[in-house]
């Protein structure tokens, strides 16, 4: 997390100690190798919060708000630059440090295996042959700020919008609901419309229901033959790490006009016709869609958009 | 804050094995764990819903938390327009805990997925809401104590941002021995404002 929110600060030009510089964190289980008795004398007990680990690596960079940790599943990372962007937009700080992280752990590993979740392969999202996740780690920063970089373009969040399945713990929705409601409300809420989509960076877990009920809500809400892509083809799943780190894709597929083909896939696997990239090209890209989903039934929906030309 | 054009309609807090409703007891019963009152609670509430007995400690709690400052309230508004904004510090650590011992050993190797499930504090939203059909927001915020400032800010933006009409914020934590809820119904109109003080202030069992 260190060297990730050094390297995004050092690029960015922001001041990271400043007073209206906040931090906001999302993970999904942190620390949770302490858990392990190995570490019992080398850590106090407190370092397994993930409170505690905002406030290591946020007073590390000398930073004296409060930091913000979001822990919504394998939607933590959209929400958490959800968050950050309304409360710049608000004008209640300049900037906004937003670091997603989660490690592949004996205790995530074990837990997907239980649920007989994880791929034999690389996985393959959208594919008719995926048969499952693969586990990846990461830590990804964004920095956001009010303040326009002296760049060609920039990219900026719009907004966003989450949701509820109230279906069930562990599996999504079969129809698709919950995702298609969270796209709904951020479109209304910000007067977007389907055909104003360029790119849409999917969730893409490929497990069998996940894909298919994203490709049921981009079918109800009219972006069935926009280009999208799981980026999780050449990571895996980063779980709280996830959303920053494609939102950190997204943003360069963006600024470099280039749609980056979604590897892993090659015979459509969905029952709704869904426009995933299969070579990489280069496309004016102004608007993107971002959206992740969760256990807990939870869904996100975020736009992008370039401006700046 | 922006604050002052929204009250809260409904709040409760569950915390040493009482329960409070509105600023009046509602139930307490001294002997036994905590978990043993949880469940003597959920009876009182006669909310005859099965799964509460398959779901871990901390959604039990969140459960009953609900069902308690739900319980005199018929919600009118679009399922869609309902938002949870819960917190807490200690994560899903109790269950972590749980989830860990049956993989740390080799010899004795047995992760269950009913188990791993509830390895994730945004559960007990969708617990929640999947007991009371609500499709709206969610946002799940690690706080090292109740952080009223920030429900109070996240809830208030929520309804003027006009993404939720109504939100159900909270607190529902458990470590070790120690375990609280507070929650609150946030709505255009009720007895209090909505203020960081005010939720404060109820949180602490004064307000």
């Amino acid at each position: 997390m260190l060297l990730s929110i050094a390297d995004a600060v050092r690029l960015s030009g922001i001041d990271a100690t400043a007073n209206d510089t906040l931090f906001v964190f999302s993970t999904t289980k942190g620390n949770i190798e302490l858990l392990n008795s190995k570490y019992k004398t080398e850590f106090e007990s407190s370092r397994i919060q993930l409170w505690k680990t905002a406030q290591v690596v946020t007073g590390y960079f000398k930073n004296k708000n409060k930091p913000v940790v979001i822990s919504n599943a394998c939607i933590s990372g959209v929400v958490a630059i959800i968050y950050a962007s309304e409360l710049i937009q608000q004008g209640k700080y300049k900037n906004a440090v937003v670091c997603g992280m989660d490690a592949l752990t004996e205790f995530v590993v074990s837990g997907f295996q239980s649920f007989l979740a994880i791929s034999t392969e690389p996985c393959k999202p959208f594919d008719q042959n995926r048969n499952g996740i693969s586990l990846g780690e990461a830590c990804a920063t964004i920095v956001l700020s009010s303040e326009k970089k002296q760049e060609n373009t920039s990219v900026e969040i719009i907004g966003g919008a989450t949701s509820n399945d109230a279906n069930h713990i562990s599996g999504p929705s079969r129809t698709g609901e919950g995702l298609m409601k969270a796209i709904e409300h951020v479109f209304a809420q910000h007067k977007i419309s389907a055909g104003e989509i360029d790119f849409i960076s999917a969730h893409g877990t490929a497990t069998p229901y996940n894909d298919e009920m994203e490709a049921i809500a981009f079918s109800r809400t009219h972006l069935e033959k926009v280009p999208l892509n799981s980026f999780k083809g050449y990571y895996g799943h980063t779980l709280g790490a996830a959303g920053v780190l494609e939102t950190v894709l997204t943003s360069m597929s963006m600024k470099n006009n280039l749609l980056v083909k979604s590897l892993g896939y090659s015979t459509p696997g969905v029952s709704k016709p869904v426009n995933v990239i299969t070579e990489n090209s280069i496309i004016e890209i102004r608007t993107s869609l971002k959206v992740a989903s969760g256990f807990g039934g939870c869904n996100a929906a975020m736009i992008l958009k370039k401006n700046g030309h | 804050m922006g604050t002052e054009n929204y009250h809260i309609s409904s709040s409760i807090v569950v915390r040493n094995k009482v329960a409070i409703n509105n600023g009046a007891v509602f139930f307490e019963k001294k002997d036994g764990d905590e978990l043993t009152f949880i469940k003597e609670l959920y009876k009182q509430l006669k909310s005859e819903y099965p799964k509460f007995y398959k779901m871990d400690n901390l959604c039990k709690l969140a459960f009953v938390a609900a069902e308690l400052l739900l319980k005199d309230r018929k919600l009118s508004y679009a399922s869609d327009e309902i938002a949870l904004v819960l917190s807490n510090a200690s994560s899903s650590l109790d269950t972590d805990r749980t989830y860990f011992n049956s993989v740390e050993e080799k010899s004795n190797y047995f992760p269950s997925p009913a188990v791993f499930v509830y390895t994730l504090p945004n559960i007990m939203m969708g617990e929640i809401c999947i007991r009371h059909h609500f499709l709206g927001e969610n946002a799940f915020f690690i706080s090292e104590k109740f952080d009223a400032d920030l429900l109070a800010e996240y809830s208030s933006n929520l309804l003027s941002s006009g993404k939720s009409s109504c939100v159900i914020a909270g607190w529902v934590e458990i470590n070790g021995n120690n375990w609280e809820a507070a929650m609150f119904l946030v709505e255009a109109t009720g007895k209090q404002d909505l203020s960081a003080a005010n939720l404060e202030k109820i949180y602490s069992g004064i307000g």
